[in-house]
C-alpha cells in the first residue's frame, strides 16, 4: 500500500518536474506587422505566410532553446499610419526582442523613420532602396533593393538585343523611384527608354497610357504595378494588343491577380525581375532543400513572395540563435550577420549596411502555370 | 493625330464617361426632386460591381447577380430616402449634405465589413475579348456599359418626357408646392427618384466592374466625377448633365493620352472651375426652378 | 343651399406661429364666395390649410358632407377640390400642354380619350392657350399664365375651385376675363371660393362675402351688404377711383344678367 502511495507520489513529482519548464518557459515573441487587408494583401498575405511557414517549421524543430516561437502579428490594413500605430503597440511589448514587417514600401518608410526612437531591430521585407540608404540604427531591409531589380532586368534586356523600352509606374514616389532607376540604368546600359507613362492607383482607364506605349514601338515593355489596378492594366494591355515581350513588378502576381485575369494561364509568358528564391524548385543543394522545407511546411510549392518571407523569418532566427534574446543582442547579431544562406541567396549586413539581399539574390522570372522559371 | 490613336482615346473615354452619366443623373434627379445633393451617389456604383462580382464569385449565376445587384442598388436607394432624405427635408441645406456625406460612409463601411479590402474582379459578361472600331481595340464589356447606359438613358428620357409619373416628377422639381396642389405626392416621387438613382449606379458598377473591377472605396473616384459632371451639366437637367459626364470621360482621355497621364485630373478639375467661374456658382443656388428634359 | 364646404372653428399655422383662429366658413353649392382681406390677413393659408398643404391644428373642415381636415391633399383633390395657387405656380419649363396634363393627375379618370377631350374642352374657352401649347408656361404673358393655371385647374375637374387672387397684375380686360371664366364655370354647375384683393370685382361677381383680418373672420354677409358696409368700404373699397367703379358697374352687370339667364335650379 505504502509502495503504492510511493510510486504515485514519486510520479507527481516526477511530472511536475517534467511539466514545470514546459510551462514556466514563456514564448519566445517575435513581432509582426503585416498588410493583411487592403490593397497590398493579396501579396503581403503570401509573404505572411511564408514567414508563419518558417517559424512553425522552427517550432517543430523545437523552437529556441526549446521556447515555443509566437509570432504577435497585427494587421496595418495597408495604411501608413495604421502600421505606425500597430508598431507602437509592439514596441511596447517588452516581450517583443525583434518586430518583423511585411508590407508595402511606403508602409515600411514610416516604421524605418520612427525605428530608431523604439530601439528594438526591425526587419523589412520590401524593395525600395530608401529602406536602407541611408541606413537607420535599427532598420533592416531583407530583400534585395528595387536598384538591385532594375540593374539585373536592364542587363536582361539588353542581353537580349532588345534597345527600346517602354515603362508604365505608379505616380507614387515608390513608382516614380522606381523609373528614375531604370532611366539611369537605361541610360547607363544605352537602352532607350521610347515611353514612360504614370497612372494613380484610384485610375480605372489605362488606355491612354498603354496606347501611347503601343505606339512608340518599344522592344519590351515594363510595368511597374503595384497592388490596385493590376487585373485592370493586365486586361486593358492584352485587349489593347500590345504584343511586345512584358516584364511585371512582381508584386503583381497573387491569387486575386489570376483571378481577376480569368486563370494563371492568361499571364503566361509574362516576365518579372523576382528573387531567386521564389524560382529555387530546380536548384539543388542546400537551397532546394530550404525551398522543398519551405513548400512542405505551406502545403504547395513556395512562390517568390513565400520565399521572401521565409528568408526574412530565416534571417530573423539566425540573429535570435547567435544573441541573448535582448533587444541589442538580437540588432548586433543581425549586424553581424555575413553570407547566411537562404533560399533567395546570401545575406549579409554591416555595421552601418542595412540592404540585406543583393542583386545576386534577383533573376528574370518567365511565369509558366504561375511559376515563375528562370528566364534565359 | 491619327483617327485609330484619337478614337482609341476618345471611346474609352466615352465608356468610363457612362458610369459617370450613370451617376450624373442620379445627382441632378434627387437634387432636383428631393432638394438634396446626394452626395452617396457614387457608393451604389460600388455596391453594384461588388456584389455582381461577389455573387458570381460565390458561383451565382450571372443574370441572377445582375439583377440582385440591380434591385440592391434601388433598395438601398429608396432606404436611404425614407430613412435619412425625408426626415431631414425641411433642415438647412449644410445638414442634408451631411446627412448624405454620412450615408456614404456607412455604405462604404457596410461594404468593407461585408466584403473586405481586397478588390473583386469579374471576366467580361461573354468573356475578355476585344473588337475593333474605328482601329480602335475596346472590349466586348464596353458594349454592356454602351448598352446599358444607353438603355437606361433613353427609358428614363422616355419616363421624364412622355408618361404622367415623369411629368410628375419633373413638376416637383420645378415646383414642389404647385405640384402638391395638383394632388402629386412629392414623398412618393422623392422615394421613387432616389430608388431609381440608386438602380442606376448599381447598374452602372455592374457593367463597369468586368472592366475595372470594385473594392469598398471604389465608389469615390465615380461620385466626384459624376458630381462634376452634373456641375458642369448644370445641375438641373438630367439631358445636360448625361451630355457632359460623357464629356468628362472623353475629356479626361484625350487629356490622359494627348498630353499626359498626369493631366488628367488637371484637366478636370480645370474645365469644372472655370464653368464654374463663368457660371457663379449657379449650382450652390440651391434647388433651380428647371428639370427639363426634352426641348434641347 | 346644400353645404359644399363647412370649415368650422378652424386654426391652423407654421412652426410656432397660428395664422387662422377659429376660422369658420361655409360654401354652398353653385354659389360664389369671396374672400376679402389685407395683407397677410391668412387668406392663402386658408386655401392651402383647406387643400391639405397646412395642417389643421384644430377645428373641423367638411367638403360633400365629409371630413376632410386630416386627409392628404392628393386625396382631397380626387374628391373635387381644386386650387389656383396665388401667383399661378405654373410649372414655367413645362409646355403648356404638359401643365394643363398636370393637372389632371390627382383626379380619378385619366384614360387618354377623357384627356383629349377635356384639353380640347379648356382651348376652346381659352384659345390662346391652344396656340401656344407647345410654349413653355414661363414664356406666356401673365393675362395667358392665369388663364393656364385657372385651364389646369379646371383639368381637374373640381367641384368646387378656389382661386386665389386671380387678379394679380392683371390689365382690367384680362380681369373681365377672368371673372366671366368665372361665371361661365359656376353656370356650369360649378362652386367657387374667390379670394381677392381687387374687392370691387369680387363683390362683383360674388353671391357672398367673408373679410378675414389677422385670421379671423370679422364681417360675413351678402355681396351687395358687403359692398355697402362702412367698414369694408374703408378698408377695401375705399380711395378707388371712377374708372374702377365704372368696371365695377360693368362687371356686376354682366354677372347679374349671366346669373338670372343660367342659375341652376
Ligand atoms: N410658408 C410660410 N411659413 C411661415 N409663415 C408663413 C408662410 N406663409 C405665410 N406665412 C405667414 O402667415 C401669415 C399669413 O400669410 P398669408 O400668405 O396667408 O396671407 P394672405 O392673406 O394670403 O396675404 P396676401 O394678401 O399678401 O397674399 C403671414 O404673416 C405670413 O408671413
Ligand atoms: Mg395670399
Amino acid at each position: 500500500m505504502s509502495g503504492l502511495i510511493l510510486r504515485m507520489a514519486a510520479g507527481v513529482v516526477l511530472l511536475t518536474i517534467g511539466l514545470a519548464p514546459a510551462a514556466r518557459a514563456e514564448d519566445l515573441v517575435i513581432g509582426g506587422i503585416g498588410s493583411m487587408t487592403g490593397v497590398a494583401a493579396s501579396f503581403d498575405r503570401a509573404v505572411v505566410e511564408g514567414i508563419q511557414a518558417y517559424i512553425k517549421v522552427w517550432n517543430m524543430q523545437g523552437g529556441f532553446k526549446g521556447r515555443h516561437v509566437n509570432l504577435q502579428l497585427l494587421d496595418d490594413e495597408s495604411n501608413a499610419a495604421t502600421a505606425v500605430t500597430v508598431y507602437r503597440k509592439l514596441v511596447e511589448d517588452k516581450s517583443v526582442g525583434i518586430i518583423i514587417a511585411a508590407s508595402p514600401s511606403q508602409t515600411l518608410l514610416a516604421i524605418k523613420a520612427i525605428a530608431d526612437d523604439y530601439r528594438v531591430p526591425t526587419i523589412g521585407s520590401a524593395t525600395v532602396v530608401q529602406l536602407a540608404v541611408p541606413p537607420a540604427k535599427y532598420f533592416f531591409r531583407s530583400l534585395p533593393g528595387t536598384d538591385a531589380y532594375m540593374l539585373t532586368l536592364i542587363n536582361w534586356v539588353k542581353a537580349h538585343g532588345w534597345m527600346k523600352l517602354a515603362i508604365l509606374n505608379p505616380s507614387s514616389a515608390a513608382g516614380q523611384s522606381e523609373a528614375g532607376l531604370l532611366k539611369k540604368d537605361a541610360a547607363a546600359a544605352g537602352v532607350q527608354i521610347v515611353a514612360a507613362e504614370r497612372y494613380n492607383d484610384t485610375d480605372t482607364n489605362f488606355t491612354a497610357q498603354l496606347v501611347n506605349i503601343r505606339n512608340a514601338r518599344p522592344d519590351f515593355f515594363y510595368c511597374g504595378i503595384i497592388g490596385g489596378p493590376s487585373v485592370t492594366i493586365f486586361k486593358q494591355v492584352k485587349q489593347l494588343h500590345l504584343t511586345m515581350p512584358i516584364a511585371l513588378h512582381s508584386s503583381a502576381f497573387n491569387p486575386n491577380f489570376y483571378r481577376g485575369i480569368g486563370g494563371v494561364k492568361e499571364a503566361d509568358g509574362v516576365y518579372s525581375p523576382v528573387e531567386r528564391g521564389g524560382m529555387a524548385g530546380s536548384a539543388s543543394g542546400l537551397v532546394a532543400k530550404l525551398y522543398k522545407e519551405a513548400s512542405d511546411a505551406m502545403g504547395h510549392p513556395a512562390t517568390n513572395l513565400n520565399t521572401a518571407g521565409w528568408d526574412t523569418a530565416m534571417i530573423v532566427a539566425h540573429a535570435i540563435e547567435t544573441s541573448n534574446d535582448t533587444r541589442q543582442g538580437i540588432l548586433v547579431a543581425l549586424e553581424n550577420t555575413q553570407d547566411l544562406p537562404v533560399i533567395g541567396g546570401l545575406v549579409s549586413y554591416g555595421p552601418s549596411d542595412r540592404r540585406g539581399k543583393d542583386e545576386r539574390s534577383v533573376g528574370i522570372g518567365r511565369l509558366t502555370d504561375g511559376h515563375f522559371v528562370e528566364a534565359k | 493625330m491619327d483617327l485609330a490613336t484619337f478614337a482609341q482615346f476618345a471611346l474609352s473615354g466615352l465608356t468610363t464617361g457612362c458610369v459617370y452619366a450613370l451617376v450624373a443623373i442620379g445627382f441632378v434627379l434627387c437634387a432636383n426632386v428631393s432638394g438634396i445633393v446626394n452626395f452617396a451617389q457614387g457608393e451604389y456604383v460600388m455596391v453594384g460591381g461588388i456584389v455582381t462580382a461577389g455573387l458570381a464569385s460565390l458561383a451565382v449565376p450571372l443574370p441572377v447577380a445582375i439583377l440582385v445587384a440591380v434591385f440592391l442598388g434601388g433598395v438601398f436607394g429608396f432606404l436611404q430616402e425614407r430613412v435619412t432624405v425625408a426626415p431631414v427635408r425641411r433642415a438647412p441645406m449644410f445638414l442634408q449634405a451631411t446627412v448624405a456625406l454620412g450615408v456614404a460612409v456607412v455604405i462604404q463601411s457596410a461594404a468593407l465589413i461585408v466584403w473586405g479590402k481586397d478588390p473583386y474582379g469579374l471576366s467580361g459578361f461573354v468573356g475578355d475579348d476585344v473588337f475593333v472600331l474605328l482601329g480602335a481595340y475596346l472590349p466586348l464589356q464596353a458594349l454592356f456599359v454602351w448598352g446599358a447606359t444607353a438603355a437606361f438613358v433613353g427609358a428614363a428620357f422616355y419616363l421624364l418626357k412622355f408618361t404622367e409619373l415623369g411629368r410628375a416628377i419633373r413638376a416637383v422639381a420645378i415646383n414642389p408646392g404647385a405640384a402638391t396642389m395638383m394632388g402629386i405626392k412629392t414623398g412618393r416621387m422623392s422615394m421613387l427618384v432616389f430608388a431609381a438613382s440608386g438602380a442606376a449606379g448599381a447598374l452602372a458598377g455592374v457593367v463597369i466592374v468586368p472592366i475595372t473591377s470594385a473594392s469598398w472605396d471604389s465608389g469615390l473616384e465615380f461620385g466626384v466625377k459624376g458630381f462634376t459632371g452634373a456641375i458642369i451639366g448644370g445641375f438641373h437637367s438630367p439631358f445636360w448633365a448625361t451630355a457632359a459626364a460623357l464629356g468628362l470621360g472623353v475629356l479626361e482621355s484625350l487629356a490622359a493620352g494627348y498630353v499626359s497621364s498626369e493631366a488628367k485630373d488637371i484637366v478636370t478639375y480645370g474645365v469644372l472651375l472655370a464653368y464654374l467661374m463663368i457660371r457663379g456658382g449657379a449650382f450652390l443656388r440651391g434647388r433651380r426652378v428647371v428639370a427639363s428634359t426634352g426641348g434641347h | 343651399m346644400t353645404s359644399m364646404l363647412d370649415v368650422a372653428a378652424v386654426s391652423s399655422g407654421y412652426g410656432r406661429t397660428e395664422v387662422l383662429h377659429g376660422v369658420s366658413l361655409e360654401i354652398g353649392a353653385h354659389e360664389i364666395v369671396t374672400m376679402l382681406g389685407a395683407n397677410g390677413a391668412g387668406k392663402s393659408t386658408l386655401l392651402a390649410t383647406i387643400m391639405g398643404v397646412v395642417p389643421v391644428r384644430s377645428g373641423t373642415i367638411g367638403f360633400l358632407g365629409e371630413p376632410i381636415e386630416t386627409a392628404d391633399t392628393a386625396a382631397i383633390v380626387r374628391r373635387g377640390l381644386c386650387a389656383v395657387p396665388e401667383r399661378r405656380q405654373l410649372f414655367g419649363d413645362m409646355t403648356v400642354e404638359e401643365n394643363l396634363l398636370l393637372g389632371a393627375y390627382g383626379r380619378a379618370d385619366r384614360s387618354p380619350a377623357a384627356l383629349r377631350d377635356d384639353l380640347d374642352t379648356q382651348y376652346q374657352l381659352f384659345p390662346r392657350l391652344r396656340e401656344r401649347r407647345r410654349q413653355s408656361a414661363q414664356s406666356l404673358s401673365g393675362g395667358e399664365q392665369q388663364m393656364a393655371a385657372i385651364a389646369r385647374a379646371f383639368m381637374a375637374r373640381p367641384k368646387l375651385l378656389l382661386l386665389d387672387e386671380p387678379s394679380l397684375g392683371l390689365a382690367p380686360l384680362m380681369v373681365e376675363q377672368i371673372v366671366q371664366c368665372i361665371v361661365d364655370f359656376r353656370a356650369r354647375g360649378g362652386t367657387v371660393l374667390l379670394v381677392e384683393q381687387n374687392a370691387r370685382a369680387a363683390l362683383g361677381v360674388a353671391d357672398r362675402g367673408y373679410v378675414l383680418a389677422t385670421g379671423r373672420i370679422t364681417i360675413a354677409g351678402r355681396a351687395g351688404d358687403l359692398l355697402a358696409n362702412p367698414a369694408v368700404q374703408d378698408a377695401y373699397l375705399g380711395g378707388q377711383g371712377s374708372g374702377a367703379r365704372a368696371m365695377e358697374e360693368r362687371i356686376r352687370a354682366r354677372a347679374s344678367s349671366y346669373n338670372r339667364a343660367s342659375q341652376p335650379q
